[in-house]
């Protein structure tokens, strides 16, 4: 091959590369995909994939609270009271929770906390909320030092109903404080309260906490997922919006609570 | 090197876009490169459960269902056809008129050139281009990584001359 031929080969191959890396399907067809595939899977496989990345004692711990958290909701349906998942609504729930025993279908006591006029009272913010993470295969892990600031472009969160669910369950025998699920694969019989939420809006604001000029984050998806929070001998599935993006080349998250201050400790 | 199964959502974020490229390069066409990316996540998705990291990587596993999807799409369609339909189609709906123009500049042309060759030389460059590497474009296709090579550049020279002359 002469050296006129290399030179054009390799144009060639740069062009090649520039078109592969620009090749994008139009905007909004990722979500779009993901929206079709998520319910084509049943929750109990979509939770398997989540715990697979757990440590071991973890999964049989998960797996051993799915047992309980089954037999606890057998025992609660067959006294006459049903439980509920996921798919409840809001204002089903909400009635439910301020109900005169306070959380139904509960799997322990019930608590209601007349101060706060909140069915767990004020519960603890996710760990995680505000913490850059780099999405890693095995689990998500701090951003290192030296991000100078996020910008949300192109990531509008799903607009929140007023109110959502929360999840109540025992840490000794639940998923992993963190721990993070889409919202269809929360386990039904858990006891259930719905608290105020935080606005989309609000929440691309405090995703955008600290941005300058010199923002190197950029987040471009976001969606409602549920995680997982021990605090004070209590497990919480707190709703939250997960955005998604890039720092680089370096896959980056960040979660922020779905749940109204008002809503949080 | 085949390692622990990952969650099919990093999977899905990590390789949908490629999919997409490797797909836009072997259909001609946008809106079949969507068409058929959904049908190779939705295969994907589904068959999943059965998926062996062990066997293949997530790559190499993707990116052969994308290949028999892109295979069986030709099949069916009929390759006239679709070129027809290509030449009168609007591009790819896109928001911004200067996304669109800019577009067509950078791949437009150059993945439609890619998607005229024949079969072998436009799964090559498809595959190679998608960021596999040579033993993993081998694998896929039936041929050693050498052969591949070869392949590859026999590909890329058939390439150059289906592109027009570029203006002095």
């Amino acid at each position: 091959m002469s050296e006129h031929d290399e030179q054009g080969t390799s144009d060639l191959e740069r062009r090649l590369e520039a078109a592969f890396a620009a090749a994008r399907p139009r905007r909004g067809f990722e979500d779009e995909l993901w929206a079709r595939l998520r319910p084509r899977r049943p929750w109990w496989r979509r939770l398997g994939d989540a715990l697979q990345h757990a440590p071991l004692g973890r999964v049989a711990a998960g797996l051993a609270a799915l047992l309980l958290v089954g037999l606890v909701a057998t025992v609660v349906r067959s006294g006459g009271i049903s439980g509920h998942g996921a798919a409840s609504t809001a204002s089903s729930g909400l009635q439910q929770a301020r109900s005169p025993d306070g959380v139904p279908g509960a799997a322990g006591p019930s608590r209601y906390d007349p101060a706060s006029g909140l069915p767990f009272g004020p519960l603890p913010p996710p760990a995680a909320a505000g913490v850059l993470q780099v999405i890693n295969s095995a689990a998500p892990s701090a951003l290192p030092a030296g991000a100078q600031g996020v910008v949300v472009r192109g990531a509008s969160p799903p607009p929140a109903p007023p109110f959502l669910a929360v999840y109540r369950f025992d840490p000794a025998a639940g998923p992993p404080n963190g721990a993070i699920l889409e919202t269809g694969a929360v386990p039904p019989g858990l006891s259930m309260g719905v608290y105020p939420t935080l606005p989309a809006a609000d929440a691309v604001a405090a995703a955008q906490a600290g941005t300058g000029s010199s923002a190197t984050v950029v987040l471009t998806q976001a969606r409602l997922v549920y995680v997982a929070v021990v605090s004070g001998g209590q497990g919480y599935l707190e709703p939250a919006y997960l955005f998604t993006g890039a720092e680089g080349s370096t896959r980056v998250q960040l979660l922020v609570s779905a749940l109204a201050p008002s809503a949080l400790r | 090197m085949p390692g622990a199964k990952p969650l099919f959502e990093d999977l899905y974020r990590d390789y949908v876009r490629r999919i997409y490229a490797y797909l836009r390069s072997q259909l001609g066409s946008a809106e079949d490169a969507e068409d058929v990316t959904s049908q190779v996540f939705v295969k994907a998705y589904e068959a999943y459960p059965r998926y062996e990291p062990r066997h293949a990587t997530p790559s190499a596993w993707l990116f052969q269902i994308a290949r028999n999807a892109a295979l069986d799409h030709h099949r069916r369609s009929g390759r006239r056809q679709r070129m027809e339909r290509t030449l009168a189609r609007e591009p790819a709906a896109a928001a911004d008129p200067g996304v669109m123009a800019e577009d067509r500049i950078l791949y437009g042309e150059l993945m439609e050139a890619v998607s005229g060759l024949p079969e072998r030389h436009r799964e090559v460059i498809g595959l190679r281009h998608s960021g596999l590497s040579f033993l993993e474009v081998g694998g896929l296709m039936g041929c050693s990584e050498d052969a591949a090579k070869m392949l590859y550049h026999r590909a890329l020279r058939a390439l150059r001359a289906a592109l027009p002359e570029p203006a002095p």
